[in-house]
């Protein structure tokens, strides 16, 4: 582990990928402050850039991005009350009060801090806990995989926002879209409609840049003209002491607990973790009502779970080709686009690569540490801005992604097409990332699954022949059976608020 | 009009924007389940239990019966919503374009519609007419579009813009555009 670790930084040691790193890093910051924009949003539209670059280059800029982004959304939570990312809604709770009381700097320095100590923690235990992961999941057979995959999506839309009804509508909608094209086994055409370039199935790419990137313009068209007003116009960062954070050490290790542990659970992401993460602070805190008023744990807990769930995400991605959250979906399509196949074997056949995205993973957090310290009043700069700038060049980058995927015309309407539909359904609060899934672990699903039937003599049992497989079929009939309770649950209670709103009048 | 008749009206057109998009959902499931059962296979393999069909037409019926159910589910709510407006003595009219879509103001309405059209025509001329050209003309137009006057910056923000996305996309990554 230690010598591939090593070979990992070492393949970092080259000045293009520390610049890439720190590019990615320095605009993940900036994306994460913009309200609106995602992490996904970014990495996507970055992704298109990364084309002749070999895998490592590729995905360590993409890590720097994913990784900036989580401080970035904190900065708008902190100076406008208005999250830059959906997980730093939390820190806004205590940062803004505190920056009200005009302590803004200090405010950032523990949201710097917190995220740089909580995304050092979590790198710790991903490092650890990856190889030997690694080696447990590379024992899996075509049956394993195709379960995996299944409960995966599953465990997606249970945990991703929304109902999971509509999850589970995206991930097999996701599965259905990856249907079309060419059987992979015996070469039969699906849902081809006669068109040639359909045969190659939906160009992945174009996909991720309709759902992410389009679909994500046009629902965010709404924010055009909102010009916001930061609080304080000497923006500066003050880092808190090491006394201090001795003192404060139990709330950064219970945000970065519950960042790698919570972030590792497939679609769950930051978003639950910080505020779980949050409210246990609070709780354990002798000082549990000064939280919300502009308590430096109220800051710190929420950034070092933020900052942590890089590590966590990395950890399904890596062993099992399952992503922990939007952002690495987009970065398992990384993966494929650069003819990497995510998955359980991705450890035994591209170890290097794994090691030099957990290289990049802590290169990319000091980075983010740095660039904070000495750059913050021009980060901030952005919130100031107004949308309508930025807009028609995220579109360029969206069209000539999607145009160069094959140098033809064909993804760029797929692209389209899919942003409308994908923005049609963001405004009926269906989580796209299931969509994504879907469409990324349909042909893993399919291919596995067929080989296990092939293998065993057209044999169904093969599902649950062994005792992890029987686990993993438990498990998703478990998770299926407590959403349904809880759909059932909450349209009485939707029933009942739709009554009591007119008894109300 | 009172806040909570109001509160039911919003609650009423996305109920409904509910069954009209759950509605599409189940019919693009059913049509997928449907049109691949049944097909026969090109290739070399034959007695194949689980074919090319097989999963396709599982994740077609799974579409239906999900979708089946959030269209039952949003139709018992909308049920409930019209029976609460009655209470409150209100018609339940929604069936207008500020009715079924509150949020949406013309502007927004215009701007989207505009940005896919200018999308699709920057896509369309892009294997025709100079990058560089083409697409400094759509920034500026994005750019319009958006809010920012036709002048002098405006201009020249979208002139620095296509120059760096040319240096960027032609010079530096070398993509055939």
């Amino acid at each position: 582990m230690i010598e591939g670790l090593l070979g990992g930084f070492g393949n970092l040691a080259d000045p293009v990928n520390l610049l890439l790193i720190l590019t990615g890093t320095a605009l993940g910051i900036i994306v994460g402050a913009l309200p609106g924009l995602s992490s996904p949003m970014a990495i996507t539209v970055l992704l298109p850039l990364t084309y002749p670059f070999a895998p490592i280059p590729a995905l360590v800029l993409l890590m720097g991005v994913y990784v900036g982004t989580k401080l970035g959304g904190s900065f708008s939570a902190i100076l406008l009350r208005t999250p830059g990312t959906p997980a730093a809604a939390c820190t806004a709770l205590d940062g803004f009060p505190m920056a009200e009381k005009g302590k803004a700097a200090q405010a950032l320095g523990y949201a710097t801090v917190g995220s740089t100590l909580g995304g050092l923690l979590a790198w710790g235990i991903a490092v650890t806990s990856i190889p030997l992961l690694s080696t447990v999941a590379v024992e899996a057979k075509n049956a394993d995989i195709a379960l995996i995959g299944i409960l995966g999506l599953v465990l997606v839309s249970a945990f991703a926002r929304g109902s999971m009804l509509k999850g589970l509508i995206g991930v097999v909608l996701g599965l259905l879209i990856a249907s079309i094209g060419l059987d992979p086994i015996d070469a039969t055409d699906r849902f081809t409609f006669g068109i040639p370039q359909m045969m190659e199935g939906i160009p992945f790419t174009a996909a991720l840049i309709g759902f992410f990137g389009i679909a994500v313009v046009l629902s965010d068209l709404k924010l055009i003209g909102a010009k916001s007003e930061l609080l304080t116009k000497n923006v500066g960062l003050k880092l808190p002491s090491l006394a201090e954070l001795r003192q404060r050490w139990q709330g950064i290790a219970i945000g970065g607990s519950y960042g790698v542990f919570i972030g590792a659970v497939p679609g769950v992401g930051a978003e639950s973790a910080t505020w779980l993460a949050y409210a246990t602070a609070k709780n354990r805190s002798k000082e549990g009502e000064k939280f919300g008023t502009g308590e430096p744990d109220g800051i710190l807990t929420p950034e070092a779970c933020n900052n942590a769930t890089t590590g966590g995400t990395m950890i399904p991605m890596l062993t099992l080709g399952l992503p922990g959250d939007g952002s690495t979906a987009v970065m398992l399509g990384a993966l494929v686009l650069h003819g990497v196949e995510p998955g359980v074997l991705l450890m035994k056949q591209s170890g290097d690569l794994v090691y030099a995205i957990l290289a990049s993973l802590l290169i990319a957090t000091i980075f983010m540490f740095f660039l904070a310290l000495g750059a913050i009043k021009y980060f901030v700069l952005v919130l100031r801005q107004d949308r309508s700038y930025l807009f028609p060049f995220v579109l360029v980058l969206a069209t000539v992604g999607a145009y160069a995927i094959s140098n033809t015309l064909f993804p760029v309407f797929v692209a389209v097409t899919l942003g409308i539909v994908g923005y049609i359904l963001e405004t009926r609060r269906f989580p796209l990332v299931t969509l994504v899934l879907g469409i990324i672990l349909g042909p893993i699903i399919e291919y596995n699954a067929r080989v296990a039937m092939v293998i065993s003599g057209n044999d169904w049992s093969v599902f649950f022949g062994t005792w992890p497989r029987i686990v993993m079929l438990a498990l998703t009939a478990l998770l299926v059976l407590r959403e349904i309770q809880k759909g059932l649950v909450a349209q009485k209670e939707r029933r009942e608020e739709i009554l009591s709103t007119a008894s109300y009048d | 009009m009172e806040p909570a008749t109001e509160k039911l009206l919003v609650e009423k057109s996305d109920r409904i924007k509910d069954l009209v998009v759950g509605t599409i959902i189940v019919g693009v499931g059913a049509y997928g389940g449907m049109s691949i059962y049944g097909t026969s296979a090109t290739g070399f393999v034959h007695d194949q239990t689980m074919d090319h069909t097989t999963l396709p037409s599982i994740w077609g019926a799974l579409v239906v019966l999900l979708g089946g159910l959030w269209i039952f589910q949003t139709a018992t709510e909308l049920y409930h919503i019209n029976r609460s407006l009655k209470t409150l003595g209100s018609d339940g009219n929604v069936w207008s374009l500020g009715g079924l879509f509150p949020n949406l103001s013309p502007l927004l309405l215009f701007r989207m519609a505009a940005i896919v059209f200018g999308l699709v025509i920057y896509a369309l001329t892009l294997e025709t007419l100079p990058f560089y050209l083409i697409t400094g003309v759509f920034l500026l137009y994005g750019l319009i579009i958006f809010g920012q006057p036709l002048g002098l910056r405006t201009m020249a923000i979208a002139a620095a813009g296509a120059a760096a996305f040319h240096g960027l996309f032609v010079l530096f990554l070398q993509l055939p555009l």
